[in-house]
């Protein structure tokens, strides 16, 4: 029984940070309708920044942590603006913009195996939280607690931007359409770059988090994290936080639970197949009822 | 004819390569034609090229039968996954078809007796150099023929403006399945070149790569014409060549950026006979009467 | 039998009531003029007879075929053809090759013989040539059709697709606002045109928003203001029509008098 509850932690840590990932692929689709193919490169980036500080700097984790989530939100902007920006100027659909962060993920994975050369990379052990918190027959390893943390806290920082703030208002509307944003007096630019600055930051929180969590990663850590968040997403219907959130969840937990019956190589294919179900059974989300794609 | 084997022994793998990737970009334009972008043709290509690949091992099928046999499976494919990738707006098509992609990678892994598993085979018969350079000219011919026929015409108004494609009597559905079903079979016909120039198939020789530069090479190409994705697939293939010796180990950074590029101040790529109808027209127009004329 | 018979049609799009209960005729061989300001939802009806959206309510039939339940190109098969308010043209074809995808249902060949080239299908494609050049003459637009159309003028862009929805031979056919923008010669030539496929058998609705091209290339006129209409006949009576000068002029006048 306790294995099974512990199971069911670890399944929600996992699926915690497939929701983080989610939350930001999905906010940059609601909002600025770019299907950010170079997300998962975003990730790795994080989580190779992050290591760097943690092992040759000697940071603390939270330190470390903070700055792979900076730099994937500075490299998020970057290339919003170099990319995404032209072809939103040009009126180029979600086509030219899903072919143009095709590029971007090519080019930042090339990158990132670049700086990294080793095949596989550790964060060192004596800089992670160790602590191990009890709750009756449970453990629940710090990192754990670290995960869960995150996302609690940043489903309700996102909810209560995009739902309840000023800014987030003008988000929706720019979501909604961005010409009659722009018309309405919305600074549609300046919505763009706060956009990719919190996805991408959030992209970067989970691609640490990933790193840390698997233990030993490379540079191909986002594309797999990139595929479970994007069904996460998917399954969660995009638009609301609160939804990704639990469809991500859910999602590693079922993956924890199933683990024990589908032979590990096809574990993965789990995912895809979910992601493709969802995809082509229905229009409409699982758990909102929010038509996929926008209006 | 010395020189030609010299210059097959120096640069064959790499213009093998190239004609291969030729065919699916095609098979990727022929989707992208009616306004469908899918990376589908890589699902395709490995149906085509692990049937090839066993066909080698176990039968002495000659080759030419074996590439249309690869042809046919791709097709057979598409024909029974298409109905359903169609049932999706555009931009969600796209998405399926790159989890396509990576469940196929899964299955292929998992299923040893394909491609021998993580190892790959080596699948061994000698080539001669006309096999893809005939496929290839094949497959040119066959879009050449298609982009002169209706269904070419009813394609291109399709992917402009599927509204007035109805309004103009097109069955939009049935324009799109054929799309798919020429995207198919190009698609296994790349897929059995692929095996057949490598002499090896692995998982990995059907995966997000093949998408990446499929879609490269008709986006920098020009995917309002069949030649461009050709000329495209082959520019993206010499490109890492080209920045390799320059910049050592760079990957495919350099076609990212030539991607990226093309993107934004090529945005109808390298070969489009648009841009010469343009300069014709605005000639003429110049010309005849009506001066008043207005560039888009 | 009737061309076109609209009974009770409703479309609302989120609270926006674009067509309320809107019901006409159109007789064979006639001219119907469908007017009304800016908004009243006639290029909404368009669209709704085409099958581009679908009605919330109401029916509508196509020589006596109903059109529930039928694809956008199905109903197009029933002998249907359109222009549009925004000119909808294809880009990177000239004039005759727009003209000839209008041609696609009289193409009369199988797929698979016009991928081969077979020569029957070769020799419809030069009869087809033919025609979509004879429809280019008919709007005038002989002497440009190897020019791409989006080099052309506003108006002569509008004359090619005129041409292009004639390539389908069609029984109804279904012009939105073909003179905006144009001249009043340019304006005339189209109606004389109009008025000489309304002679060769074509039945046709005409949006428009000029009273006056209503007046004098119209049989019969339809006047429509908020979705709904607000009367029906002999265009001069129609325009004569106080509710109809009020759709025009009068809330104009009131804004004027504030
Ligand atoms: N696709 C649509 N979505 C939302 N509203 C629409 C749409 N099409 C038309 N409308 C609204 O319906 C009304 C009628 O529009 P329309 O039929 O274009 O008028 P008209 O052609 O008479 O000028 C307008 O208020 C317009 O804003
Ligand atoms: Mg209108």
């Amino acid at each position: 029984m306790e294995s099974f509850v512990a199971q069911i932690v670890n399944g929600c840590a996992l699926g915690g940070i497939y929701a983080l990932f989610g939350i930001a692929f999905g906010m940059m689709f609601s909002t600025l309708g770019v299907l950010n193919a170079a997300m998962g490169s975003y990730a790795s980036i994080a989580a190779i920044v992050g290591l760097f500080a943690a092992d040759d700097l000697a940071l603390p984790f939270s330190l470390a942590l903070g700055i792979g989530v900076f730099y994937a939100a500075v490299i998020a902007v970057l290339v919003d603006q170099l990319a995404f920006q032209p072809l939103r100027r040009q009126g180029g659909g979600l086509i030219s913009s899903l072919i143009a962060s095709m590029g971007f993920w090519v080019i930042l994975d090339g990158l990132a195996g670049y700086a990294t050369r080793q095949p596989g990379l550790n964060f060192p052990v004596e800089i992670m939280p160790s602590f191990v918190i009890q709750f009756g027959q449970v453990q629940l390893p710090a990192m754990q607690i670290v995960s869960l943390g995150a996302i609690v806290l940043v489903t309700t920082g996102a909810y209560a931007v995009i739902a309840r703030s000023r800014f987030g208002s003008a988000m929706r509307a720019v979501g909604y359409h961005p010409d009659t944003a722009a018309i309405a007096g919305v600074n549609v630019r300046r919505v763009a770059i706060y956009t990719a600055l919190m996805s991408g930051g959030i992209a970067g929180l989970a691609g640490v988090l990933a790193g840390v969590t698997t233990g030993t990663f490379n540079a191909a850590l986002g594309q797999g994290l990139m595929l479970k968040g994007m069904t996460a997403a998917v399954i969660g219907g995009y638009a609301d936080v609160r939804l990704v959130a639990i469809a991500g969840i859910l999602f590693g937990v079922v993956e924890v639970l199933c683990a024990s019956y589908v032979p590990a190589g096809f574990r993965d294919g789990f995912a895809y197949v979910l992601l493709i179900g969802f995809l082509l059974l229905r229009h409409r989300s699982l758990l909102g009822g929010l038509r996929l794609g926008r209006t | 004819m010395q020189w030609l084997s010299d210059f097959w022994a120096a640069y064959g793998s790499l213009a093998g390569l190239a004609m291969v990737n030729a065919v699916f970009a095609l098979a990727c334009y022929a989707t992208l034609s009616t306004g469908v972008l899918s990376f589908a043709p890589v699902a395709f290509g490995a149906v085509g090229g692990i049937l090839a690949a066993q066909l080698v091992l176990h039968t002495t099928i000659p080759l030419a039968l074996i590439v249309l046999c690869g042809g046919m499976a791709g097709l057979g494919f598409a024909m029974l996954l298409a109905p359903a990738l169609l049932r999706v707006e555009g931009h969600w098509t796209a998405l399926a078809t790159v989890a396509l992609v990576l469940v196929t990678r899964v299955v292929v892994r998992n299923v040893p007796a394909l491609t021998g598993g993580d190892n790959g085979l080596t699948v061994t018969r000698p080539l001669s150099m006309a096999v893809p350079v005939v496929t290839l000219l094949c497959v040119m011919l066959g879009f050449r023929a298609l982009h002169h026929s209706w269904y070419g015409i009813a394609s291109r108004v399709v992917r402009d403006d599927p509204a007035v494609a109805a309004g103009l009597g097109i069955n939009i559905r049935q324009t799109r399945l054929i799309g798919f079903g020429v995207s198919g079979f190009a698609g296994g016909l790349a897929g059995v070149l692929l095996v057949l120039v490598q002499q090896f198939v692995s998982p990995d020789s059907f995966y997000v790569h093949v998408a990446f530069v499929m879609i490269t090479g008709a986006v920098i190409g020009g995917s309002f014409h069949w030649l461009g994705p050709v000329l495209g697939a082959i520019a993206v293939t010499l490109l890492p060549a080209l920045t390799e010796t320059l910049v050592p180990d760079s990957q495919d950074i350099g076609s990212g950026i030539a991607l990226l590029l093309a993107l934004v101040f090529l945005p109808r790529g390298l070969f489009d006979p648009r841009v010469v109808l343009l300069q014709l027209s605005l000639a003429q127009a110049t010309r005849t009467r009506d001066p008043r004329y207005e560039r888009r | 039998m009737t061309a076109l018979v609209i009974d009770g049609l409703r479309k609302t799009f989120g609270g926006v009531k674009a067509v309320r209960d809107l019901s006409f005729t159109i007789e064979p061989g006639s001219v119907t003029g469908l007017m009304g300001p800016n908004g009243a939802g006639k290029s909404t009806v368009l669209d709704l007879v085409c099958g581009v959206t679908k009605p919330d309510a109401g029916s509508i039939s196509i020589f006596g075929e109903d059109t529930a339940g039928l694809r956008a190109d199905q109903v197009t098969r029933l002998g249907v053809a359109r222009t549009y308010q925004v000119i909808r043209l294809t880009t990177g074809l000239t004039a005759v090759q727009q003209v000839i995808t209008g041609c696609y249902l009289q193409r009369e060949t199988s797929l698979l013989a016009s991928i081969l080239q077979m020569p029957w299908a070769r020799q419809r494609r030069r009869e087809i040539e033919d025609i979509a050049m004879y429809l280019l003459d008919r709007v005038g637009m002989a002497d440009r059709a190897d020019i791409l159309a989006e080099a052309m003028s506003y108006g002569e862009q509008r004359r090619v697709e005129i041409a292009r929805a004639l390539g389908s031979n069609p029984m109804l056919l279904l012009l939105d606002e073909p003179t905006a923008g144009m001249n009043v010669q340019e304006a005339d030539r189209i109606g004389t045109l109009i008025q000489a496929l309304r002679d060769d058998g074509l039945s046709i609705l005409l949006v428009e928003h000029s009273m006056r091209m209503v007046a004098d290339y119209c049989d019969h006129a339809v006047v429509m203001n908020f979705g709904a209409k607000i009367t029906e006949g002999p265009p001069a009576d129609c325009l004569d029509d106080e509710k109809v000068q009020d759709a025009y002029f009068g809330r104009q006048r009131d804004a004027d008098s504030q």
